[in-house]
């Protein structure tokens, strides 16, 4: 499905009804937006585990931001944090969607933090998986090294100084399957529908000046941070930055020999989520 | 979710992916949209069974018509056919949704006859289930009077001549549980019942005759019916199968099960799945 928000068409996917019978009763469950990495990158990832994990839970709602995947390509110049962050705000109101639990990987949950940020009172609870408040590239070149060798800092390097279309391609044939330890990356390559244009331009220009660390104080609706501690995208120390710049009682796991790729290459993240569904429920419920 | 349709607001919930990822590719599955029984009833009722039955295949979309359940009740200037055809051509549109099976219940039934008819660009192939091209109240009575004996024939014709407020009580006290061979007090429970809609209809409404559109319907169409429907007859379903494009109609009927037949004759369940799994065009969706 796809729908009409600001100046663009947005592509969303559906899974889990929201409302399910329950004895005389109709349950309302609660509602998970799940917002993909990238910028340029599109759903389908999560159509692979953390999606139908969440189905017996929740409904779950796949975006495709703005640029990428098979919503429109949409005019370059509104491709800004601040765009993709009003378009979640847009996009939950068109369709009016309540207090969503919205769920962002990577870049995704720069998106998300961005969103609570400029919307406080739309959102329900966050869960940054990968989050990171400044794109420290020396930190992601360590690790890049670490798993991948001085071949893959190299072409790391490029990504993040020197990026065009060469370096986009040399990354995904080098790196990228650096950040998943899952064997099904190259079908997840595939299946995706890049943009990458959309990517280098926020690789050369946006994402240099990111600083979302004085938002993060910002936030107040119930935050669960995850972070892979093998993650090269996201460098255990990025992520525990954003931590530190979140109110108290953000909550915060991080899971050993977990890659980018957090909710593959740890189940047991899933079992978190699961948990932190729980327990917002329950604080609702207490109310 | 709810979307604005003409005006209105229009409550719908989706179960069941649209895009599944095989391989290499993002699968797209068929989309039915299912339109509720009524008029007053609301999506709830297709919850027990068929939805989550489809959504296996599918991605099934729940609709709450205008006047039903957790839409926009409007009132009864637009309580009519017309409007609740261009309210689904639109919100169809709306959301993109490109081509949908339509599976109807008698009042969705007429919905999706007039839509096919309309706008055939819009529909790629009806379910027609416990549907009738026209209300004769006389055909109603006889199958009242043989499921209920003389005295339930007496209520409703009583209620059919004289649509008040007390003979409408009546009616739901005698009439509404020889609907189907199977009642269920917690299905009635969770229909968030418009019954203001229900009697307006019953008083101004039930002079339609579709006969003539239903000859124009060019897709293919799967007529299912109860032959103990006292509602909306078997003697009335052969009727509109008569009306509707031999060459692209299959007429399935079912001993023993009452209006809406998936509770009552669950094998009609595998009938629709097998429907909607065929290749559009092929022998398999109407032979």
């Amino acid at each position: 499905m796809r729908i009409a928000v600001a100046d663009t068409r947005l592509y969303f996917d559906v899974d889990g009804a929201k409302l399910v019978p329950d004895g005389p009763w109709m349950r309302e469950r609660p509602t998970v937006l799940l917002l993909h990495p990238g910028p340029g990158f599109d759903h389908g990832l999560f159509k692979v585990q953390l999606g139908p994990s969440l189905v017996p839970h929740a409904q779950v709602v796949y975006l495709d931001q703005r640029g990428g995947g098979r919503s429109d390509r949409s005019d370059p110049e509104t491709l800004t944090l601040d765009r993709w962050a009003d378009d979640v705000h847009d996009f939950c109101d068109a369709l009016r969607i309540e207090r969503p639990i919205v769920l962002g990987l990577g870049f995704g949950s720069l998106v998300a933090i961005r969103y609570a940020a400029r919307h406080p009172a739309q959102p329900g609870a966050l869960v940054l998986a990968a989050p990171v408040a400044r794109i420290v590239p020396e930190q992601s070149l360590e690790v890049y090294e670490q798993l991948g060798g001085a071949e893959a800092r190299a072409v790391a390097e490029r990504y993040y100084e020197g990026m065009d279309e060469q370096a986009f391609a040399d990354f995904l044939r080098v790196c990228f399957p650096l950040l998943s330890s899952y064997e099904l990356t190259n079908d997840v390559i595939i299946r995706a529908d890049w943009s990458p244009e959309v990517l280098i331009r926020w690789m050369r220009g946006e994402s240099k000046e990111l600083d979302l660390r004085p938002e993060l104080g910002t936030i107040e609706v119930p935050t669960l941070v995850l972070a892979g501690e093998d993650d090269a995208w996201a460098p255990l120390a990025s992520v525990q930055e954003v931590v530190e710049h979140l109110p108290e009682g953000a909550l915060f796991r991080s899971f050993a020999g977990a890659r980018h790729s957090i909710f593959r290459d740890a189940p047991e993240s899933l079992g978190e989520l699961r948990r932190f569904l729980e327990w917002l429920h329950a604080e609702e419920a207490s109310l | 979710m709810k979307v604005v349709v003409q005006g209105v607001e229009l409550f719908f919930d989706v179960d069941g992916a649209k895009l599944a990822p095989a391989g290499a590719w993002m699968r797209d599955r068929p989309t039915v949209l299912l339109l509720h029984t009524g008029p007053g009833v609301d999506h709830s009722v297709y919850k027990d069974h068929i939805g989550p039955a489809l959504a296996q295949v599918a991605q099934v979309v729940y609709l709450d018509l205008r006047g039903a359940g957790r839409s926009d009740w409007s009132d009864s200037a637009h309580w009519t056919l017309d409007t609740w055809v261009e309210d689904v051509r639109e919100f169809c549109e709306m959301l993109e949704l490109e081509r949908p099976i339509i599976l109807g219940t008698s009042l969705g039934g007429l919905i999706g006859i007039l839509l096919a008819a309309r706008h055939p660009e819009r529909v790629d192939r009806l379910v027609l289930v416990s549907t009738v091209a026209r209300y004769i109240h006389t055909r109603a009575i006889t199958v009242f009077d043989r499921l209920g004996g003389p005295a339930a024939g007496e209520v409703a014709a009583r209620y059919f001549a004289d649509p008040s407020a007390a003979a409408f009580a009546e009616f739901l006290r005698v009439c509404v549980p020889l609907y189907t061979r199977n009642p269920d007090p917690d299905t009635v429970a969770r229909i968030e019942m418009n019954l203001e809609l229900t009697a307006y209809w019953d008083r101004n409404e039930r002079a339609f005759d579709i006969r003539e559109e239903a000859a124009l319907v060019t897709c293919q169409t799967l007529v299912l019916a109860g032959e103990d429907d006292p509602s909306t007859t078997i003697v009335g379903t052969e009727e509109l199968v008569a009306a509707l494009p031999a060459e692209l109609t299959r007429f399935h009927r079912f001993a023993n099960a009452g209006h809406g037949v998936f509770r009552d004759a669950p094998e009609a369940i595998g009938l629709v799945r097998e429907f909607v799994l065929a290749e559009p065009g092929s022998p398999a969706a109407y032979s």
